[in-house]
C-alpha cells in the first residue's frame, strides 16, 4: 500500500500541466479567440471563406427551405492584426469585406461591401499550474459602424455592417484537462447603440463551449458549439415583437502549425438542424481557411 | 478522404434544414386588411403571385370610399420592424379605379410592414399590410 505522501506526489504529477502548446481554437471559436499565443508579440491573419444560405427559421422556430429562385452566396475576407502588449494583454483589430451574389425572384444583386471595424483588448491570467484550475480571460470590445449597412432594396442583405455601435464584454475559462485536450467555456454580451434613427437593435448574448485536441506538435482540431441570442429591438422605447433571434452554430476547425511562425486553420460551420433550437434567422453554411503569421 | 468527410458533415445538415418545410411564402391572418386604418376606404388587394414573397412583388389595389369613389394609391413604403431599414420605393400606376404597385423588393425573410397611402379629393388614409416572408 502506497503512503499518503506518495499518493499526493502522484496526484500532483497528474494534475500538473505539461509543456504549453498552441491551442488551435481560433478558427472554430471565431473572432472572440486570441490571435497571439503567450510567447508571441504580434500576429496578423487573413481568412477567406465561402458562406451560402440554406434556408430560414421563422420566429416560431420552424425551419423552411429556400423559396424557389432565392440564393445568397458570399465570399468573405477577414483581416486581423494583434499586438500582445504585455504577456497577459492582447490588443486586436479586425475588419471584413465580402463579395455577395444575391438572387431573388425578379431581383438580383452582386456587390462588394466593407464590414465594420472591431477593436478588442483581452486580458488573460497566467497558465495555471494545476489542471483543475482554469485559465481565465476577459475582454472588452468595440464594433464601430464603419461598414456598409446601407439603404435601398438589397443593401441590407449584401451589406456587412451592423449599422450601430456595439460595445461588448466577454469572459472565458480554459481548462487543460490532459496533455493534448483543452476545454473552453466563454460568454460575451454586446449592447447595440444605434447611431441614427429610432430603432435600436437588441442586446446580443453569446455562449460558447469548445473542445480542442492537439493530435501532434503540428496538427490539432477543435469543435465548438455557440449559441447567439439577440433580444428584441426597441423602437422609440417600445419593444418590437418578433424581432429577436436565436442561432446555434456548430463549428469544426483543423489547425496546422507549418513553421514556428505560420499556421493555417480550416473551418466549417453551420446551424444545428434541431427543430425549435433557433428562431428568426437565415440558416447558413460557411467554410474557409485562415492563415496566421505570428512572432 | 476529405471529400467523404465533408459530405458526411454537410449533407445531413442540408437535408435536415431543407426538408422541414414547404418553400415559399406566408401571410399571417390580417396581413391584408379589408379596410384602411380609419375606415375611409374598403380595400381589395390582389397579389400577382398569390402572396408576398422574397424578391420583387407586384400587386393591385382597389380602394373605394363610402360614396363609391375610387381612391388612389399615392405612396407605398415598406420596412422591417426591428431592423433599421426599408426598401426602395416601388412603381405605382393608377388607372380605371385600380392602382398597380410594381417591383416592391422585399429582400429578407421575416415580418415586413407595407404602408399604402390612399387618397381621394378631400380625404386621405393609410393601410398597413404585414406579410411574413420565409
Amino acid at each position: 500500500m502506497r503512503s499518503s505522501p506518495a499518493i499526493a506526489a502522484a496526484l500532483a504529477a497528474t494534475l500538473a500541466v505539461p509543456a504549453a502548446w498552441a491551442c488551435p481554437c481560433g478558427g472554430a471559436l471565431g473572432p472572440v479567440a486570441p490571435w497571439t499565443l503567450a510567447a508571441d508579440r504580434v500576429a496578423a491573419s487573413a481568412s477567406l471563406s465561402y458562406q451560402g444560405e440554406l434556408g430560414t427559421v421563422d420566429a416560431r422556430g420552424r425551419a423552411w427551405s429556400l423559396p424557389p429562385g432565392v440564393a445568397t452566396h458570399r465570399a468573405l475576407l477577414d483581416l486581423a492584426a494583434a499586438w500582445r502588449v504585455v504577456p497577459s494583454v492582447e490588443l486586436a483589430a479586425q475588419w471584413s469585406a465580402a463579395y455577395t451574389d444575391l438572387t431573388l425572384p425578379g431581383a438580383s444583386s452582386a456587390a462588394v461591401t466593407a464590414g465594420d471595424l472591431s477593436l478588442r483588448g483581452r486580458w488573460e491570467s497566467a497558465a495555471p499550474l494545476r489542471r483543475v484550475v482554469p485559465q481565465v480571460a476577459a475582454w472588452v470590445a468595440l464594433r464601430l459602424p464603419t461598414g456598409d449597412s446601407g439603404s435601398g432594396a438589397l443593401a441590407t442583405v449584401t451589406g456587412l455592417g451592423l449599422g450601430a455601435w456595439e460595445p461588448a464584454v466577454g469572459a472565458e475559462l480554459r481548462w487543460s484537462v490532459s496533455t493534448p485536450v483543452t476545454l473552453i467555456a466563454l460568454t460575451e454580451v454586446g449592447v447595440r447603440v444605434a447611431p441614427l434613427g429610432p430603432v435600436r437593435p437588441g442586446v446580443r448574448w453569446m455562449l460558447g463551449a469548445a473542445v480542442s485536441h492537439q493530435l501532434s506538435s503540428r496538427w490539432g482540431w477543435t469543435a465548438a458549439l455557440t449559441e447567439v441570442l439577440e433580444g428584441e429591438a426597441t423602437e422609440e422605447g417600445q419593444s418590437v415583437a418578433g424581432s429577436g433571434t436565436r442561432r446555434t452554430l456548430l463549428a469544426l476547425g483543423a489547425t496546422t502549425q507549418w513553421t514556428e511562425r505560420l499556421r493555417t486553420m480550416m473551418t466549417i460551420s453551420g446551424d444545428v438542424p434541431v427543430p425549435g433550437l433557433e428562431s428568426n434567422i437565415t440558416t447558413q453554411l460557411r467554410a474557409g481557411v485562415t492563415v496566421v503569421w505570428s512572432q | 478522404m476529405k471529400t467523404a468527410w465533408t459530405r458526411w458533415l454537410t449533407l445531413p445538415l442540408i437535408a435536415a434544414l431543407t426538408g422541414c418545410g414547404d418553400a415559399g411564402v406566408t401571410a399571417e391572418e390580417g396581413a391584408l386588411p379589408s379596410l384602411s386604418e380609419r375606415g375611409t376606404f374598403a380595400l381589395e388587394i390582389a397579389h400577382d403571385d398569390g402572396a408576398f414573397r422574397r424578391g420583387s412583388n407586384s400587386f393591385a389595389v382597389r380602394a373605394t370610399d363610402g360614396a363609391g369613389h375610387a381612391g388612389s394609391v399615392v405612396g407605398v413604403s415598406a420596412r422591417m420592424p426591428g431592423h433599421a431599414h426599408g426598401t426602395t420605393p416601388p412603381r405605382i400606376d393608377c388607372a380605371d379605379g385600380v392602382c398597380r404597385v410594381s417591383d416592391l423588393v422585399l429582400a429578407m425573410p421575416g415580418r415586413w410592414e407595407i404602408t399604402l397611402q390612399l387618397a381621394v379629393p378631400g380625404e386621405q388614409d393609410e393601410a398597413l399590410l404585414a406579410p411574413v416572408l420565409r
